[in-house]
């Protein structure tokens, strides 16, 4: 049997309408939960996008000591050049390398002033064609003189993103409590609007309506209720400030200027989709769990 | 039309219901079923529309097993079975016109079939003028009759009335009478539960009297009188 449209969209308007109230509050819940979770996992891509970024970035830095010789430094390179595993070697000056330091600490002065150019060693930047290879360089030019410290940058990242995973995990997980509860809301929600209808829903039955005729503009009213929640949290999300935060609550890396963490819009809108899906989802779950007692008539 | 073989239904904590319980009632057939409170009539209603299930036994209701029937076919049986309740369950908030129409809405006719049948089904109970009305603007032998014309409205093969004189008082549930004989006389078959001696008496079809669950008596052209069997 072909249900009507416009019954069922009456219907749930209808309903909609009787219990505001409520509505407003199961609305408010699915946003802050999909808010929560949506952020949680926009956070989470895009410190993988940025992670990934940096990596490639991030070279092996090969300090040298004070008291290398210029030929002790050619040989050096030369040495690493030839070395199947890398793809590139640059060389830093002191001066260079100052130059660096003072941009990256261009907003603590105090550490500049205090800073001479001489305190900062000289290196060679070495890009690996594959970045595990890490271990074999170091293998090879630890104790050669000359070399003062090899260190892979690619830790520090690492350790960098490890910070921050633990918080990331945990609004995840708080996403996931709050999304239960926006569930449980919205069955509340429609199970209030057909104990207020139960008399007639009642004599549906018994005039032979299907479980679909009557079930549907309760699903309704349940996926209204969860698109709208979506489309609240897509607003909170796409509103600057909120988007800045977010932005801030990620790691930052202080030799990486080019690339600084960021929530983009483009995120957004791709989460953003996910968000008002689970929306829906949440509406019909909850108005399923609603219904289901009711239906054994 | 309706045949139950041997059935019982035990609820909960051993109360039997009904206990063994065969009948079976014809085509166009107009049957009183009657008994004390509690001696299973409503039971036997509430399987009749497979709003439950007998313990053990069978029940055939327009040809089709109803204890055996799959849920989602029971929308399909209740459409062939008209209902006449004690509290007319008419819905207050809709007139008298959406009250009947409601029923045809709900299966999904449409809405010329509706602006055509209601009315006629309307005026066959004697209530064309009142449409517009709510049903507390009604007395309550109107309202009876509205629930009448919902339960008639498609046509069912079957109406089933539970007490549905037992709020009115004798006149009004002549008139009532008359309209559940004017149905049954059009080839429904009607099965009417009452406690009302008076109409039983007066109306002289076939009685079967409940008493704790069993069939106590099945007779044709019955009067109520509880143990005055022939």
């Amino acid at each position: 049997m072909a249900i009507k449209i416009d019954y069922a969209l009456q219907e749930s308007a209808t309903n909609i309408r009787r219990n505001m109230f409520i509505t407003v509050a199961a609305i408010l819940v699915v946003g802050v939960s999909l808010f929560l979770g949506g952020s949680a996992l926009l956070l989470q891509h895009a410190t993988a996008r940025a992670s990934d970024q940096w990596t490639s970035q991030v070279e092996v830095a090969v300090f040298l000591t004070n008291d290398i010789s210029p030929d002790e430094r050619t040989q050096l390179q030369n040495d690493l050049t030839a070395m199947s595993e890398v793809a590139r070697v640059t060389y830093e000056s002191k001066a260079q390398a100052y130059e660096r330091f003072k941009r990256l600490f261009a907003n603590q002065p105090d550490i500049v002033n205090n800073t001479s150019p001489d305190a900062l060693p000289e290196s060679f930047r070495v890009k690996l064609k594959d970045p595990h290879q890490f271990g074999v360089i170091r293998d090879r030019l630890d104790g050669r003189p000359g070399v003062y410290q090899i260190r892979d940058e690619r830790q520090t990242v690492h350790e960098l993103f490890k910070a921050t995973e633990t918080q990331r995990k945990m609004s995840f997980w708080n996403a996931i409590i709050v999304f239960i509860a926006a569930t449980i809301l919205i069955a509340t929600t429609i199970r209030m609007a057909i104990f207020s209808r139960r008399k007639e829903i009642g004599i549906m039955k018994l005039v032979g309506a299907t479980n679909w005729f009557v079930r549907i503009p309760f699903m309704l009213e349940g996926v209204v209720q969860g698109l709208i929640g979506g489309v609240v949290a897509v607003c909170i999300l796409l509103l600057p400030p909120v988007r800045s935060l977010l932005s801030s609550t990620g790691p930052q890396l202080a030799f990486s200027q080019s690339f600084r963490f960021q929530v983009t819009y483009g995120d957004i809108v791709l989460y953003g989709s996910f968000m008002i899906a689970a929306g829906m989802l949440i509406g019909v779950l909850g108005s399923l769990f609603g219904l289901r007692r009711f239906l054994d008539v | 039309m309706i045949r139950t073989v041997n059935i019982t239904k035990i609820y909960r904590g051993n109360v039997v219901a009904l206990r063994d319980v065969s009948i079976d009632i014809i085509k166009s057939e107009f049957v009183f079923l009657v008994g004390p409170s509690g001696s299973g009539k409503s039971t036997m209603m509430r399987l009749i529309l497979r709003e439950d299930q007998p313990t053990s036994g069978e029940i055939y209701v327009a040809g089709k097993n109803v204890a055996q029937l799959a849920s989602w076919k029971v929308p399909a049986l209740r459409r062939n079975i008209g209902c006449v309740f004690q509290d007319f369950k008419l819905l207050p908030n809709k007139t008298v016109f959406e009250n009947v129409a409601f029923a045809l809405e709900v299966i999904g006719v449409s809405r010329g079939v509706i602006r055509r049948q209601v009315p006629e089904v309307l005026e066959l109970v004697g209530l064309g003028d009142k449409a517009p009305h709510l049903p507390d603007e009604l007395s309550g032998g109107e309202q009876q009759r509205v629930s009448i014309a919902r339960a008639f409205v498609n046509r069912p093969q079957i109406l089933i009335a539970d007490e549905p004189t037992g709020n009115l008082d004798p006149t009004t549930s002549i008139e009532i009478m008359k309209l559940l004989d004017l149905i049954n006389r059009r080839g429904t078959t009607v099965l009417m539960a009452t406690h009302d001696h008076a109409i039983v008496d007066a109306m002289r079809r076939r009685v079967i009297e409940l008493d704790k669950g069993i069939v106590v008596r099945d007779q044709e052209r019955g009067v109520y009188g509880y143990g005055a069997q022939v």
